[in-house]
């Protein structure tokens, strides 16, 4: 048995070190401020922030003795994501009048146990699920307790940085520095998995279309198969791939562009009196300050660019399942829950395909995550039949991109995929072989690609 | 303003000071004469930070330079003091404006406006353009006074800044700094040997042999 699990080790240092660095980042940035406030700072720093790494402790232990499904579970990890965009869209709005709003400061705990209770709850979570995989408790928890102290031992040792940092940290910056940390830590399940920019361009992917959809539906668009096929190919381009990905990097990368060049623009207001030389040593003073200003944005958009690059690179990442043959009996399809080596209620699509009189039909089976089912054709009406691949939250129709959310998974319209009835009685599900050839007549007549 | 005690340089084969004091106020233009090798030229070197003492100490404004790291040196230098020297150091490839201009860049940022009327407040409006081995050596002097200037240092120190040139050109050059002294209120610690250029301060101090020898009022 092993004396420390090396998985633990290293979730539960990531999200120390991001607990340790957004302290070391707001201490900098309260000791950048006015004498006034720093001496108010550092009296509520000794005590509400303590108070909020408690928190965070006791948010751990109960996470050890909390039961939730899977699903609460993933929506806690996906609100950790989320809190990367609530932190981002402060960083622009802050950064927008360039006057950081230094009442938020005190809000700083509130912030804290905002950023990281999420993840401290993923991570006990997941130490809770190591330890009973791995079957060594005191392993993980070792593991974890090792990497929290090294977490620790690291902020100890770059407590010098705390004057060097305030002078690169505007409430902007601050904002900006800590939206990095939440980039570049992660929660427990890390980047790719919380990936923000697949989150995005999804989102944006889901908006193109549902607007090109009620477009039509508001102007009244007739629904002729050739006119469908012509159009939905033109506009599908807009909310594919490659131009979404686009504009997920101009949303993340333009705003904090625009502030940096507010930033970087020469005092607007030079005081009374100040002329000749002591003008110029004002200007100069002023942007080397703002320069220094500067870093934490040009840093988030190195980063940015960077993991979006790598993520444009890597594609969808959509999995994607073989079909299963299988045989009708008396009209009939019958699918077992549980088979050995297959259990399609597993929260996974499970593609299946047969043949009749020389044609192949798909269709797949999927267990939502609300518990019902849903089986479909492998295709909708208006595509042609490449069928579907499974994102972290949605199913994703790989010929134009469009993102499914799973509890719409088995309702009819639009880009879904087309529903089939069936019936579930004693753990097996019964389809109509008719049914399905009935359903596969709606299917887009287009060429696959395949 | 400037103030100087017990201060001695050594160099490893010579004494050149051997234990100076003096006080010079805000707006004086002191002149400091000697024979060659009295320690004129090493005494204005350490008033203007580009020498450190032996022995003793120089402070400037309530700071103590003496004591200050190269940097700080460096800070306090560029913002408070002005060098005019018997050679120009202009740079050569550069033109009269961009000369002026250049010390700008080392203080901060630059302004071409302010530098052309720098330039044009020491005569030379018409020359902006011209390198230095397309002036004369008063001209040439006459830029080094504006680069000297351009920054509004507290001190000009000008340690034989007429030393290349005809008696017209030094008048000329004299009647300038005289000028500038009043209008702008900087104070001036002139080095020379030449008692015509002397005469022109207020206060002469005379040294021989690293010391002080004699203080007088010239022009109370």
């Amino acid at each position: 048995m092993r004396f420390f699990i090396p998985e633990a080790f290293i979730s539960a240092f990531k999200l120390s070190l991001s607990v340790c660095l957004f302290w070391l980042l707001v201490k900098a940035y309260a000791s950048s401020i006015k004498e006034g406030i720093k001496s108010h700072l550092n009296f509520y720093f000794r005590h509400q922030l303590l108070i909020a790494v408690l928190f965070l402790v006791i948010l751990f232990f109960s996470g050890t003795y909390l039961n939730l499904d899977a699903y609460y579970k993933d929506l806690i990890r996906r609100f950790s994501a989320y809190t990367f965009g609530i932190l981002y869209i402060g960083a622009v709005f802050s950064g927008w009048s360039l006057r950081g709003t230094r009442v938020l400061i005190f809000l700083t705990p509130l912030l804290l146990l905002f950023l990281f209770g999420a993840d401290t709850l993923s991570l006990s979570f997941f130490l809770k699920d190591l330890s009973a995989m791995r079957q060594n408790y005191e392993g993980t928890y070792i593991g974890a307790l090792l990497g929290t102290g090294a977490g620790a031992l690291l902020l100890i040792f770059s407590s010098r940085l705390v004057k060097r940092l305030s002078l690169i940290l505007s409430f902007t910056g601050l904002l900006f520095s800590l939206s990095i940390i939440k980039l570049l830590f992660g929660g427990t399940g890390g980047y790719a998995e919380l990936s923000l920019i697949p989150s995005v361009q999804r989102g944006l992917m889901k908006f193109f279309h549902d607007f090109v959809h009620q477009l039509f539906v508001f102007f009244m668009v007739p629904d002729h198969p050739l006119l469908k096929t012509t159009v939905w190919n033109f506009i599908g381009l807009f909310f594919g791939e490659a131009f979404t990905m686009f504009i997920t990097l101009l949303i993340l990368v333009v705003p904090a562009l625009i502030i940096l060049s507010r930033i970087l623009r020469p005092p607007q207001v030079i005081p009374e009196g100040f002329t000749g030389a002591r003008k110029r040593k004002y200007i100069y003073d002023f942007m080397t300050m703002m320069r220094l200003k500067a870093v934490p944005l040009i840093v988030f958009i190195i980063v940015v660019t960077t993991l979006w690059f790598f993520k444009a690179e890597s594609g969808p990442g959509l999995y994607i399942p073989q079909p299963v043959p299988v045989v009708e009996e008396n009209g009939f399809i019958t699918l077992k829950l549980n088979e050995p080596g297959r259990n399609i209620g597993d929260g996974n699509i499970h593609k299946f395909i047969f043949k009749k009189d020389g044609q192949n039909y798909r269709f797949f089976v999927f267990n939502r995550p609300d518990g019902r089912f849903a089986i479909c054709l492998d295709a909708c009406e208006i595509c042609p039949p490449e069928g579907y691949g499974q994102a972290r939250a949605h199913l994703v129709c790989i010929y134009c991109n469009t993102p499914i959310p799973f509890n719409t998974v088995g309702e009819p319209g639009g880009c879904n995929p087309i529903p089939i009835n069936f019936s579930l009685r004693d753990r097996e599900i019964r389809i109509e072989v008719q049914e399905i050839l009935k359903k596969w007549r709606l299917v887009h007549s287009g060429v696959s690609r395949e | 303003m400037i103030k100087v005690r017990g201060l001695k340089k050594v160099y490893q084969t010579a004494i050149a000071l051997r234990g100076v004091d003096m006080d010079i106020s805000q707006n004086e233009w002191v002149s400091i004469m000697g024979p060659s090798g009295s320690g004129k030229s090493t005494l204005l070197n350490i008033l203007g930070g580009l020498d450190y003492p032996s022995e003793g100490s120089v402070t400037i404004n309530g700071k103590e330079i003496s004591s200050m790291k190269e940097d700080e040196l460096a800070v306090f230098r560029r913002e408070n003091i002005g060098f005019v020297f018997q050679q120009s150091y202009l740079i050569p490839y550069l033109t009269a404006l961009e000369n002026v201009m250049l010390a700008q860049y080392f203080h901060s940022i630059v302004d071409e406006k302010e530098a052309k009327e720098a330039l044009e407040r020491v005569g030379l409006g018409h020359r902006l353009h011209h390198k230095p081995s397309e002036l004369s050596g008063g001209e040439q002097q006459r830029v080094c006074i504006a680069r000297a200037l351009i920054n509004s240092p507290k001190i000009l120190l000008a340690d034989e800044p007429t030393g290349n040139l005809d008696r017209e050109n030094t008048r000329l050059i004299l009647e300038l700094l005289r000028d500038l002294h009043r209008n702008e209120g900087f104070t001036i610690v002139l080095v020379t040997h030449d008692p015509y250029v002397a005469g022109w301060g207020k206060r002469l101090l005379t040294m021989e042999d690293g010391r002080i020898i004699k203080d007088e009022v010239l022009h109370p």
